[in-house]
């Protein structure tokens, strides 16, 4: 298990090349692809991660993953490098490390807006708004759909949670009437 | 001198019985001494001799013990009495010499022995008087001993009951209380699970009406009212 800062350190290096080359985005885009299908993939993450195959093996493998996934060259050496070290494990943290270092960079922050059904463009455009006011960055959505919330919206922005769904306000209702 | 004094003492005590019945001999046979100076009377026989005591005092001419008198007047005459007589105060003079000190310290030693015996035996004669009136006295008294003593002991045994009785009140006050209290936090606990129960079924049907019941115009007028609120806060500058 790596740490937050040791994540920190690969993604930051990372970053810095990509800023270097002025494709940080680009960069980020395919780091996350890998991410995504190490994630995925949980005989593909075994045989990267397991000893009992020789490195050479393994970045063997790597190295048809990038190909496939059509990797650019600096987040190849990225991942080998990461194999090199043993650290193969921690690209979903890293990944998510650099997206976030990328946004910084770029004067963005994400915001993960929850909603049991679809929401209406024009009040997504008005949220999108009231979000860029209130933190004064680029805000980019990332929708996701949960009908468990029952009705509402959770929005996560950052660290901060505004959370206005059905279930919460229940779940609350519930703790305040157990609590008399 | 003592000693031989009471030999001879001894000796004429023996002789003066003796001495007296020559005297009478003499009276009644005047005239017919021995040659030896023992005291008889002629022609008398032996019978008349043994009826006269003492015949021969000095003559070794006897007729006794094997011994034949050559004077047919000494027939019957035993051995001469004076020789032994002084035989046997030398005797008591010898044995006075030799036996009368061991003796004498014989008695004194018993004497003394004998004295403290009788000693002892008074003490513990004494000793078994002052033991025996000790009991007599506590016998005497055992009564109102055995008295305080039992009152001691019902003094002793009514405390011991007061006690266990305080103890037995305590502990039933105490159980009585950790009964009720146990029974109110029982009760208290089997209310907050049905006021548990009856929110979770009430919350959980709530949830179901809302599930059920939610329509796409609910869901459009909730997240107005979530946007609006987020609007009102970005416009207050507070982070959302």
């Amino acid at each position: 298990m790596i740490t937050g800062s040791l994540a920190r350190r690969y993604a930051k290096a990372l970053l810095e090349i990509g800023i270097a080359q002025q494709t940080y985005d680009a960069l980020g885009k395919e780091l996350d692809r890998a991410a995504d299908t190490l994630r995925s993939s949980p005989e593909l993450r075994l045989a990267l991660e397991n000893p009992v195959f020789s490195l050479e093996k393994r970045k063997l493998i790597m190295d048809e993953l990038s190909r496939r996934l059509a990797l650019s060259r600096p987040v190849r050496n990225f991942i080998m490098l990461l194999l090199d070290k043993g650290r193969i494990a921690a690209l979903p943290d890293i990944a998510r490390v650099h997206r976030t270092l990328i946004d910084e960079h770029a004067g963005r922050m994400r915001a993960t807006v929850t909603s049991a059904r679809p929401l209406d463009p024009m009040l997504e455009t008005r949220l999108k708004t009231a979000l860029e006011k209130s933190s004064g960055k680029v805000v980019l959505f990332d929708k996701r759909e949960d009908p468990a919330i029952l009705g509402g919206l959770v929005t996560q922005l950052g660290d901060t949670v505004y959370d206005g769904s059905v279930r919460t306000q229940l779940q609350q209702l519930r703790e305040e009437l157990l609590s008399e | 001198m003592k000693k031989s004094f009471a030999a001879f003492a001894v000796a004429a005590l023996l002789a003066g019985p003796v001495l007296a019945q020559e005297g009478v001999a003499q009276e009644t046979k005047e005239g017919q001494q021995s040659p030896e100076g023992g005291a008889y009377g002629a022609g008398a026989d032996v019978n008349e001799s043994e009826s006269r005591g003492i015949i021969n005092w000095w003559s070794w001419d006897y007729d006794t013990g094997g011994h034949h008198a050559k004077d047919p007047a000494h027939k019957g005459w035993p051995a001469p009495f004076g020789f032994a007589l002084i035989n046997f105060g030398i005797f008591l003079a010898i044995m006075s010499k030799l036996a009368w000190k061991p003796l004498k310290q014989f008695m004194i030693t018993r004497h003394d022995e004998i004295a403290k015996n009788l000693d002892e035996a008074a003490k513990l004669r004494a000793e078994a008087e002052a033991t025996l009136k000790q009991y007599e006295t506590k016998i005497g008294g055992i009564d109102r001993e055995i008295d305080t003593l039992l009152a001691q002991i019902r003094k002793e045994a009514e405390m011991e009951k007061a006690r266990i009785m305080s103890a037995a009140e305590a502990d039933a006050k105490r159980l009585k209380e950790d009964a009720e209290r146990q029974i109110a936090a029982e009760i208290d606990r089997a209310r907050r699970e049905l006021r548990r129960g009856v929110i979770e079924a009430a919350v959980s049907a709530a949830e179901d009406s809302l599930k059920k019941n939610i329509g796409a115009d609910d869901q459009r007028k909730m997240a107005e009212k979530y946007v609006h609120d987020v609007e009102v806060r970005a416009k207050a500058g507070r982070p959302s």
